[in-house]
This record gives C-alpha cells, sequence and structure tokens, in this order.
C-alpha cells in the first residue's frame, strides 16, 4: 500500500499547484485501487474517496462531487458514527458543494449540523469549529439572513 | 577476359526481440517505473516552494503516472 498511499499525496502535489484536472486523475486511480485491494469500506479508500470529491468539487463538477461526498458520508456515519470527526469533516464537505449547486437551505441545515456538534465534541474555540461557523455565516448571508450572518462572523 | 561472378553472401540476420525480464514475477516495466516514481516522490519533497520549481515536475510526474497505471493494467495489477 505504500504506493497508493505515495501516489495519493503526489496528487495532492498536484491540486496544490492547481493542476487539478492531472491531480483528479491521479486520486481517481488511487481511490479506484484501493477499493480493489483494501475493499470499498476501508477507511483509506473513503479518505481516497473524499479527496477525489474534493477536487471534483474544485474542477466545477458539481454533481458529481455532491455524489461521491455523499457517499463518503453514509460511510463514515456507518463505520465511524456520527459524532466522529471525520463524519463531521464529511458533512460540512458535503454541505459546501450543495451551497455551490444552489441548495441553500440543505446546505444551511446541515451546516448548523456541523457547527452544534463541532462546538459540543471540540469546544468553542477549536480552529474546525471556528471554521464551521464562517461557513454557515457565508451560506446564511447567501440566503439574506444578513443579519445574521454578520452576528456570527463577529 | 575475365567474367567475375558475383558471389552471393548469405547473410543471417539475428533479430533479438525485446522481452522484458521479470522481476520477481512482475514485468520490469513496472519495477522500473516504481524506481522512477520513488525519485519523482523524493523530487518533490526536495522542490522547496517556488511555483516555478513545482511546475517543472509536473510532465515528469504524469509521466511516471502514466507508465504505473499502464504497466498495472498490463500486470493484472495484483500488488501495491
Amino acid at each position: 500500500m505504500g504506493t497508493l498511499h505515495e501516489l495519493g499525496r503526489v496528487g495532492a502535489f498536484l491540486t496544490d499547484i492547481g493542476r487539478l484536472a492531472d491531480g483528479g486523475e491521479i486520486k481517481r486511480f488511487v481511490f479506484k485501487q484501493s477499493g480493489r485491494i483494501l475493499g470499498e469500506e476501508h477507511p483509506s479508500t473513503i479518505s481516497a474517496m473524499n479527496n477525489l470529491a474534493i477536487t471534483l468539487g474544485d474542477l466545477g463538477q458539481l454533481d458529481e462531487a455532491a455524489k461521491v461526498k455523499k457517499e463518503v458520508l453514509e460511510k463514515r456515519q456507518r463505520i465511524l458514527g456520527e459524532e466522529h470527526p471525520s463524519t463531521i469533516s464529511a458533512m460540512n464537505n458535503l454541505a459546501i458543494t450543495l451551497g455551490d449547486l444552489g441548495q441553500l437551505d440543505e446546505a444551511a441545515k446541515m451546516k448548523k449540523e456541523v457547527l452544534e456538534k463541532r462546538q459540543r465534541i471540540l469546544g468553542e474555540e477549536h480552529p474546525d469549529t471556528t471554521s464551521g461557523m464562517n461557513n454557515l455565516a457565508s451560506t446564511l448571508g447567501d440566503l439574506g439572513q444578513l443579519d445574521e450572518a454578520a452576528k456570527m462572523k463577529k | 577476359m575475365l567474367i567475375q561472378h558475383s558471389k552471393v553472401v548469405q547473410c543471417r540476420v539475428e533479430v533479438e526481440v525485446a522481452v522484458p525480464p521479470k522481476v520477481g514475477g512482475q514485468p520490469a516495466k513496472l519495477q522500473f517505473s516504481r524506481v522512477v516514481f520513488e525519485l519523482v516522490v523524493e523530487a518533490i519533497n526536495a522542490c522547496g516552494k517556488a511555483p516555478k520549481d513545482k511546475l517543472r515536475l509536473v510532465p515528469h510526474v504524469m509521466a511516471n503516472f502514466m507508465t504505473i497505471s499502464d504497466a498495472r493494467a498490463g500486470s493484472n495489477g495484483h500488488s501495491s
């Protein structure tokens, strides 16, 4: 598995420097190989799936990104549980793509859930909690709830 | 008048067909591409933060990736 792990890092290297299509190609390969070798439910396969989904979103392939992110979330909910930080992270990722797709009510609902869980599990001061708050405020702003968004951003 | 008979020389041309040697049961192509892959990873880790340096690596990364994915497809990919 060492080669696949390294290959995943190479994919991340490419997407980090803006070579999204090339990075996405490598991430898709890693995901497929990981699924074949380790199985569809293995944490490394789900992680590879998550990485691919993020790049698909960055590439603007939002429908496919949302579909894959939903799958990641369902698997993590089932395998790791609702309260696991990786599950909450997957929910956050899906909510972002739903927002990008214009499904703002669904996105806001999901982001509220992410924020509530992070406040409870990680604490108010944790960087992920602050990030979750910022994400929710952004969607509330998009929904026209500007007062609430401004209050949250303060 | 001297008649020179041309001598027909038969040449036996031996063509060598390159057959990739098997190393540990895998085609050499996959073995070699793995070694190159290690060099690519090393180069990525050592290239620093300058975008120009990183971009220089992209063609090498993609060429190596193509070789790895092709070689895996050819060897049924039973290893990782």
